[in-house]
């Protein structure tokens, strides 16, 4: 950040302030200027304060007639609704993330099961969390396996979601009582987990925009709704539509004294320069032998890159009466291993390529600076027998976990600018069941943002 | 280029690639050399994968109708199998920083500063460390394949922020492997060895993992000094054994910057011991029936007192901790004195992610092999306790026993005199300097 006058506080750090200055929070409620099943746009006017990036988009859909028990994906919760979001700031695109539901299953991993189970639940409907499974109460040595806690005391060997959770057409009251989750800004837009927007010094309006998913695939053979999980007494290929008036952007607006305020518009405000991540996203799709041996060029070229994401998703796996839907990544068959490497810049990342599964595991962790708080089996198959054979919401929970979240990430740690050529992934995922798989990698990379005198202005760095 | 990956494969691997204990090489040995970079300590990995045979072959795996009772500790994980570790220079061998009895002190420290949540998700597949017997022993013991581990090394150098510069401190790693029957053990009723003689775990795929920090020239001259200093914690391992009603564990430690000191018990009949659990960390307790016998016995010793003392002052609590059970003998409650404060010494911040509570914490179980009460019946990964004490809450320059006595004084229920081992595992700050390729520790 260019700074003009120090003196002041840095109002943009979303950290602890060292000030005694008064802070002033206003929350306005903002409706959609543009809707539809497939798009939302919300325009956010000049106003005095900061956009925090905590400020929230809420979503709900209305439960579908016939169907009684649809429920969002349980590890990426509402934020299965979103396909891609971009931020704009006039005419400029900020931030833009495609494929935002697989991505958002990616970093979900990394919220611990009790934040999940005690707070995510109920906030978004994210709600991976584990416990061992007793087959007898009464003796402690009876749980050969573990499977999924939300806080209930299964009845038997079935588990199921809280009432409230639950999309349910069985009367008005219940479509009436659908439930309606939230999502952080910061959550869909990277750039603003470190920074909030000084949205007073912007001349131009902000747009946030969002693409919906669409309400049904039909990537696994049958046409079934691609926003939601049901039980199997349910209809799969129901759509699901955004509720619209459920649809709002909680703007929460941070505003300080007056004369601080100027007095930061004048000093540090004047010319603000920061960088911050975004998401680029490379897709490929093929049979399971484009997979065996793949060497895929990613992108990246002629930027700074500071980690590649990726995680394979099998057609198979989009279906609706499930646990998961098809937003997780699908692990190598079990006794295989998935191998990884990055080339660029006419190098390799490893010396040697990685493929040992808990390597790889603390490959994502060291990437990322947090644990995928995911288990084995969940990871990577080895022993899939340990998740319980038990059922959440009428379906296996070994059945729809195991393998399932099989994310992995790679942290380009020599600093280089990457050359012209770009990085290619080396990916070598041997003797997949023979399917139609997509690849989806996104290279993390780092921009620059810049606000003087009233214009946004963004750049690769 | 500021970062690399290094990839290092042990120095002492045979032609086959697999290491075991068994099978003569009780020691893993990794050389990171001298060059010009900088190494991160905390980065370092070892990965591998863990084969469990049933037959000296290395052929079988134990199944539910064979070696159906081999059994490894679920809450230590591929950690129950690292007996020692040792940081040395690679030329002089001067040693940087050792920690004996390792697989007694991770016994505490992991499942103490870990959650119940991250024994069920992500310590499965860095460490093979589950929450539960049965999970742990469906899922690594019975494998049908090698189980792939990564795990991080717990220890003074590699907790710190510490950076190595390699061209004067090329280290190496020394781990030594337990042996079987301290890393297995007999889930029988009664302890027996039946079909477990033969059994063994096997490494295969081992290799040491790190980053480390390439200089740029204009910083060549900072970060790889010919010579300097840095601090880092480490933790100083000394064993004694009680085996009466008044029990004190007596050391003069030489250490002149004392942060915390804790102690673990076990019988000592369970050490290596393939019969028992040798990584038990449970409150002492009396003579239990041997292998094969009926269980019976191993009643719990409980501890009614407990005085840390230094020069034959009680120091730092002046006052003896007087347990619950000397209040009330009929409670079944763990002193929460006693665990807050052994907590403490594991780590004086307030510890929020721990596997500590009252299902593997309390007094309703026996050291025994019973499957009514016995103590490998504990959930939760296995029976958890201790006795501590934190001397600098600060974590800055700690306390002087250079020259000092540190006593502990245990006022017990041990009244047949059974031994029991006390493993007493000292935190203290260390310096290292260096200079021209030598090393001194200062402690």
């Amino acid at each position: 950040m260019t700074d003009e006058d120090d003196s002041g506080p840095d109002l943009m750090d979303l950290s602890e302030i060292k000030t005694d200055i008064a802070q002033t929070v206003q929350t306005d409620i903002i409706r959609p200027s543009v809707f539809s099943q497939n798009f939302c746009r919300f325009t956010l006017d000049r106003r005095l304060g900061f956009l925090h990036s905590d400020s929230k988009i809420t979503l709900s859909v209305t439960p579908a007639a016939g169907n009684t028990s649809a429920y969002y994906p349980l590890h990426i919760g509402v934020g299965v609704l979103i396909d891609s979001c971009s931020l704009k700031i006039g005419q400029r695109t900020i931030s833009e993330t495609q494929s935002f539901s697989h991505l958002h299953s990616y970093s979900s991993l990394f919220l611990t099961n009790e934040n999940n189970l005690e707070r995510e639940q109920y906030l978004s409907q994210r709600c991976i969390a584990h416990k061992n499974v007793y087959a007898d109460t009464t003796n402690p040595l009876s749980a050969s396996t573990y499977g999924l806690d939300n806080g209930k005391n299964a009845d038997g060997v079935a588990n199921t979601l809280n009432a409230f959770q639950i999309n349910s057409a069985a009367s008005a009251d219940t479509i009436a009582e659908a439930p309606t989750y939230s999502i952080y800004l910061s959550d869909l837009f990277p750039c603003l987990q470190s920074f909030q927007i000084p949205s007073y010094l912007i001349n131009d309006p902000i747009f946030v925009e969002i693409n919906w998913t669409p309400v049904s695939t039909s990537l696994s053979g049958a046409q079934v709704s691609a926003r939601m999980c049901m039980a199997s007494t349910d209809t799969e290929d129901t759509e699901y539509n955004i509720t619209e008036n459920e649809v709002n952007l909680i703007y929460d607006s941070v505003s300080y004294d007056a004369d601080v305020m100027q007095k930061y518009a004048e000093g540090k405000g004047r010319n603000i320069v920061f960088e911050f991540k975004d998401y680029s996203l490379a897709k490929r799709t093929g049979d399971q032998a484009e997979f065996s041996n793949l060497v895929f060029p990613i992108g990246g070229n002629g930027r700074l890159c500071s980690k590649v994401i990726m995680g394979l998703q099998a057609n198979d796996s989009y279906v609706a009466r499930s646990l998961l839907n098809g937003y997780g990544s699908h692990a190598p068959t079990d006794g295989e291993e998935l191998t990884l490497n990055l080339l660029y810049n006419d190098r390799y990342e490893f010396s040697i390529d990685r493929s040992n599964a808990a390597l790889l595991f603390s490959t994502t962790q060291a990437a990322e600076g947090a644990v995928p708080m995911v288990s084995r089996q969940e990871y990577s198959r080895e022993m899939g027998a340990t998740i319980t054979t038990d059922t959440f919401e009428g379906h296996a929970e070994n059945t729809f976990l195991g393998g399932q979240f099989s994310w992995n990430a790679i942290r380009p740690n020599r600093g280089d600018r990457i050359n012209t050529k770009g990085i290619d992934l080396i990916y070598k995922n041997p003797n997949l069941a023979a399917d139609d798989y997509t690849l989806r990698v996104w290279v993390e990379i780092v921009k620059v943002m810049t606000i003087k005198d009233g214009q946004a202005d963004c750049y690769y760095a | 280029m500021p970062y690399k990956y290094l990839e290092l494969s042990a120095n002492n691997v045979p032609s086959d690639g697999k290491v075991s204990h068994a099978r003569g090489y009780p020691v893993l040995s990794f050389s990171i050399g001298r060059q010009d970079a900088v190494l991160d300590m905390s980065s370092i990995r070892i990965a591998g994968k863990l084969n469990i045979w049933r037959d000296t072959a290395g052929t079988l795996h134990p199944t539910g109708a064979n070696a159906a009772n081999l059994m490894a500790s679920p809450k230590l994980g591929v950690y129950g199998m690292f007996d020692q570790i040792t940081i040395r220079h690679t030329e002089s061998k001067q040693v940087c920083e050792q920690i004996r009895h390792y697989q007694r002190f991770l016994s505490s420290y992991i499942p103490l500063l870990s959650s119940h949540q991250d024994a069920l998700s992500h310590m499965s597949e860095t460490s093979l460390i589950m929450n539960n017997h049965l999970s742990f022993r469906n899922s690594v013991i019975r494998n049908t394949a090698a189980s792939s581990f990564c795990v991080p090394l717990p220890c003074g150098m590699t907790l710190g922020k510490n950076r190595v510069p390699l061209n004067s401190l090329p280290i190496d790693l020394d781990l030594s492997l337990s042996p079987d029957s301290s890393f297995f053990f007999s889930s029988a009723a009664t302890g027996s060895l039946a079909e477990l003689s033969d059994c063994f775990y096997e490494l295969s795929d081992i290799k040491l993992l790190c980053e480390v920090y390439v200089p740029q020239p204009d910083e060549m001259s900072r970060m790889l000094a010919k010579s300097g200093a840095f601090d880092f914690n480490s933790i100083t391992s000394y064993f004694s054994t009680l085996e009466s009603t008044n029990s004190i564990i007596n050391f003069r430690l030489g250490l002149s910057r004392v942060l915390s000191a804790f102690v673990n018990f076990i019988p000592s009949t369970f050490v290596n011991n393939l019969s028992q659990d040798g990584s038990i960390t449970y409150m002492p307790s009396a003579t239990s029936s041997a292998a094969g016998a009926v269980a019976s016995g191993g009643s719990l010793a409980n501890l009614e007192s407990i005085t840390f003392l230094k020069n034959g002052e009680r120091f730092p609590y002046e006052y003896n901790v007087e347990t619950n059970f000397d209040t009330d003998n009929n409670t079944q409650s763990a002193d929460p004195q006693v665990i807050r404060e052994l907590m403490s010494a594991l780590s004086p911040d307030d510890v929020v992610r721990t596997n500590i509570s009252p299902n593997n914490c309390n007094r309703d179980f026996v050291v025994n092999n019973n499957r009514t009460n016995g103590y490998k019946l504990i959930p939760d990964g296995g029976g958890m306790w201790g006795v501590g004490a934190l001397y600098d809450k600060l974590d800055a320059d700690g306390v002087d026993f250079s020259s000092e006595q540190f006593s502990i004084q245990m006022r017990n229920g041990l009244t047949d005199g059974n031994p029991n081992s006390a493993y007493l595992f000292i935190k203290s700050k260390n310096t290292m300097l260096w200079k021209d390729g030598q090393i001194q520790i200062i402690t």
